[in-house]
């Protein structure tokens, strides 16, 4: 069940009316079958992979707390392959085979080893790392071991974040579910102008630069470099919205019925160097891999190569993570570069600015710092767009001979697609640099704040591209 | 407390309703005047077709159709006035909607329909793009039926007096300004092209796709609705220049079809005079001006000996 669509609406209002109808004890229940529901939409018969999962963590929360000594890690172990093989048969299981496949072929061999025909389930590295974090908390003392099945399950499935997050730690989504939420006025008003926004940011912005970016990278051989240049930093702006539309929609969801989820993104298009853009950009993954492999190797409180060589392990990791293709592992490499390269050349660059006197300028430093940042996140992302290597490749050659000019297919499309940036960066400008000075949701006149919820439904009602696909990040 | 946190928000949530559904409704209404206030643009040759042709002949079909069909040529040949109706990127649901539509006031005395060698291909588009015929969902209550496949809330969201005018609002406005009026020499709803296809044809095979039920039920439909009126209907399957991109299955349901019908079918796919010829072709699918003008001859050709002067014929 997608958030963008009316069956979502209607199963919304259903179950958030049902949660405050119902007496505390039994809303777990409600929101755990409702949770079932909402996953059953996509593809039924893969709940039962995630059972599998819930039920090993499960058990294994209870044993590690149980246990002392290295009892305690080989459950931790059981439970970490239980759930990275999961993810290694569903996901990575084809990808590697295939470069064994490859690999034998270069040396005279045939691959024995025979390919699977499986679909991937939807968000299995989102709720496959949520659980592990469950475990590794339980493990690490940071979480008591939950012994109330129904609620570890709903720790893992609660339906606003299920399929693409904000992934949650049991520290801060398990005691909310024993909490009682009352109907809040103010977490009601506020989980819903997420929801608004949210879905604005999809299907307002993100669905209609799709058409354009779709489009054009179908066609990459037939089109421009400036084509392609345009399309790739569009699909920046697209991947964006689409992704941080699905967290606002998630969170506000949760929201209405008074759980705080984690922040998801806090205005990475502003990010001043690539670190702080990870510290702003799918913050719920960045800070997993933080808490859970960059400290686990070290950190940066090792020598120096040492330190580097943990980042980019992360990033290349990370990169993996999102997808089973080669592209995503390079993808993830060269932003690990960018981070390893800007770290290592901060005080070069400092000193280069004061010679240059960029440093009397903040106002110009800033936009040329947020400029750069936003070009070589965008042009890496061919990588994380196309469908192999190769074809970003050419992609790439293709957009750094600045050929031809730009395609659009209509005045009418190049409006639309204008006209949402510009509402996108308007926004998003007036939140990262006149927070709380004009505000028209939380206007003090009444009137305005209910024309600015109006005009928000009348924009989806008048831009919206109501026909738009699945959210990107489903694929993870 | 509760009750009163409850109250508070049902009041500004019903005040919030009524003022989207005012807006709504005052947006809605002046996008809906200017709408059929256009005059230029593929929405106005849309709303022409529908509601004004009064054409003796008149051609459907998609970007095929409009660009291969010029109405003079029929119009000098038979004698009688044409209209091009077709529409690019439209297909068989889409046919058979505007037919509906145009029987209502106006029975032609032939049409002829070009059907694409994949119009039966099972193609989530056909259904999005049903989107052009929102605007007349109201007035014209035959093509509800169709438009209402589209997805099973389409009639919750047609409660809206925007959602028909969705994405429509610059093109609406273009229509209604002619900043558009000399993109495209559109006569009659023909799209003359000129150029000359001189690039290789790149080797690919033909997509493999499922056939659409509703597309095959259409297109009986299609011929059903002519058959009932009395209508003279020829149907066509024009060349590719690359062959290898031809879906021949779709193209013998179609003259199978057409066959249990009794209706001509006009199998141009292979033919050899056009499809040996690059220089009438303005890109691998669609002829420019000159295989236009030779193709609609041929057609011309097959009305006059097959139909229309078939002993006991009237036209």
């Amino acid at each position: 069940m997608l958030f963008n669509s009316i069956d979502f609406l209607f199963f919304f209002i259903a179950v958030t009316l049902l949660y405050f109808a119902l007496p505390h004890k039994y809303r777990w229940f409600l929101l755990l079958t409702a949770s079932c529901y909402f996953y059953m939409a996509f593809v039924p018969i893969y709940i039962l992979i995630l059972g599998f999962t819930i039920v090993v963590d499960y058990f294994a929360g209870i044993l590690l707390e149980n246990e002392k000594g290295s009892k305690r890690k080989m459950y931790l172990v059981a439970s970490m392959v239980a759930n990275i093989g999961v993810l290694a048969i569903f996901k990575y299981y084809n990808f590697f085979n295939g470069n064994l496949t490859h690999l034998l072929h270069g040396a005279g061999y045939q691959n024995p080893v025979p390919y699977l025909s499986i679909l991937l389930p939807i968000g299995l590295s989102f709720h496959t790392f949520q659980a592990m974090s469950y475990t590794i908390e339980v493990y690490r003392g940071h979480q008591k071991a939950e012994r109330h099945f129904g609620i570890y399950a709903l720790y893992v499935m609660f339906y606003p974040q299920l399929v693409a997050g904000p992934i949650e730690r049991p520290q801060n989504l398990i005691p909310q579910l024993y909490q009682k939420h009352e109907f809040n006025y103010q977490n009601v008003k506020e989980g819903l102008t997420m929801m608004l926004w949210g879905l604005f940011k999809k299907i307002v912005i993100a669905d209609r630069l799709a058409i354009y970016v779709n489009h054009v990278y179908s066609r990459y051989d037939d089109v421009s470099g400036m084509t392609l240049l345009v399309a790739t930093i569009l699909f920046s702006f697209q991947m964006y919205c689409d992704f941080s539309g699905y967290s606002d929609i998630a969170i506000g969801a949760a929201r209405v019925m008074g759980f705080k989820l984690m922040t998801n993104f806090r205005r990475p298009i502003f990010s001043k160097s690539t670190t702080e853009f990870w510290q702003r950009w799918h913050i719920s993954l960045s800070s997993w891999f933080k808490d859970y492999l960059y400290f686990t190797l070290g950190g940066s409180r090792v020598a120096v190569p040492r330190w580097y060589l943990n980042l980019f392990i992360v990033f290349v990791i990370s990169g993996l993570w999102h997808g089973a293709n080669w592209t995503f592992i390079i993808w993830g490499a060269i932003n690990g570069f960018y981070v390893i390269f800007g770290i290592a050349t901060k005080n070069i660059r400092n000193k280069f600015n004061h010679l240059i006197r960029l440093n009397k300028l903040p106002k110009l430093h800033t936009a040329l710092q947020i400029l750069t940042v936003f070009i070589l996140v965008a042009l890496v992302r061919i990588f994380f767009r196309s469908p192999d290597v190769s074809t970003a490749i050419k992609i790439f050659k293709k957009i750094c001979s600045f050929s031809g000019k730009v395609w659009y297919s209509s005045p009418s499309m190049l409006a639309f697609i204008l006209l949402s940036i510009c509402f996108l960066l308007v926004v998003e400008w007036k939140a990262e640099f006149y927070k709380g000075k004009i505000s028209f949701f939380n206007n003090s006149n009444g009137f305005v704040r209910k024309l600015s919820y109006a005009t928000v439904i009348i924009l989806i009602l008048l831009m919206g591209v109501f026909d738009g696909g699945q959210f990107i990040y489903f694929q993870f | 407390m509760r009750s009163k946190n409850v109250s508070l928000f049902l009041k500004n949530l019903l005040a919030v309703i009524l003022l989207t559904a005012a807006l709504d409704f005052i947006i809605g209404q002046t996008l809906r005047h200017f709408y059929f206030t256009q005059r230029t643009g593929l929405d106005y040759e849309t709303m022409y077709a529908m509601e004004t042709t009064k054409a003796d002949v008149l051609i459907f079909g998609s970007s095929k159709g409009s660009r291969q069909y010029p109405p003079g040529i029929f119009e000098k040949r038979l004698g009688l006035s044409c209209y091009n109706v077709s529409r690019e990127g439209y297909f068989m649901l889409y046919h058979e909607a505007l037919l509906k539509s145009i029987l209502k006031r106006h029975i032609p005395k032939v049409i002829v329909l070009d059907v694409r060698d994949n119009e039966f291909q099972s193609f989530k588009d056909n259904y999005e793009e049903l989107s052009v015929l929102l605007p007349f969902y109201k007035t014209h209550p035959e093509i509800r039926r169709i438009v209402n496949m589209r997805s099973k809330y389409e009639k919750l969201k047609l409660i809206s007096s925007i959602y028909p005018f969705n994405s429509m609002m610059f093109k609406i406005l273009a229509g209604n300004t002619d900043i558009n009026k000399d993109s495209r020499t559109i006569i009659k709803g023909y799209q003359r092209i000129d150029n000359v296809w001189n690039k290789p044809l790149k080797p690919a095979p033909a997509p493999v796709y499922n056939v659409d039920s509703n597309n095959i039920r259409s297109y009986k439909n299609f011929i059903a609705e002519c058959i009932d009126k009395n209508i003279r209907l020829i149907i066509v399957t024009t060349p590719y220049l690359n062959k290898q991109h031809l879906h021949s299955a779709d193209v013998e349901l179609a003259g199978q079809v057409a066959a249990d019908y009794n209706i001509p079918f006009l199998d141009y796919s292979h033919e050899q005079s056009l499809v040996s010829q690059p220089q009438l072709f303005a890109d691998p699918v669609h002829l420019n001006n000159t295989g236009a003008g030779i193709l609609s001859n041929m057609v011309i050709d097959s009305l006059i000996k097959n139909i229309l002067f078939q002993k006991g014929n009237k036209y």
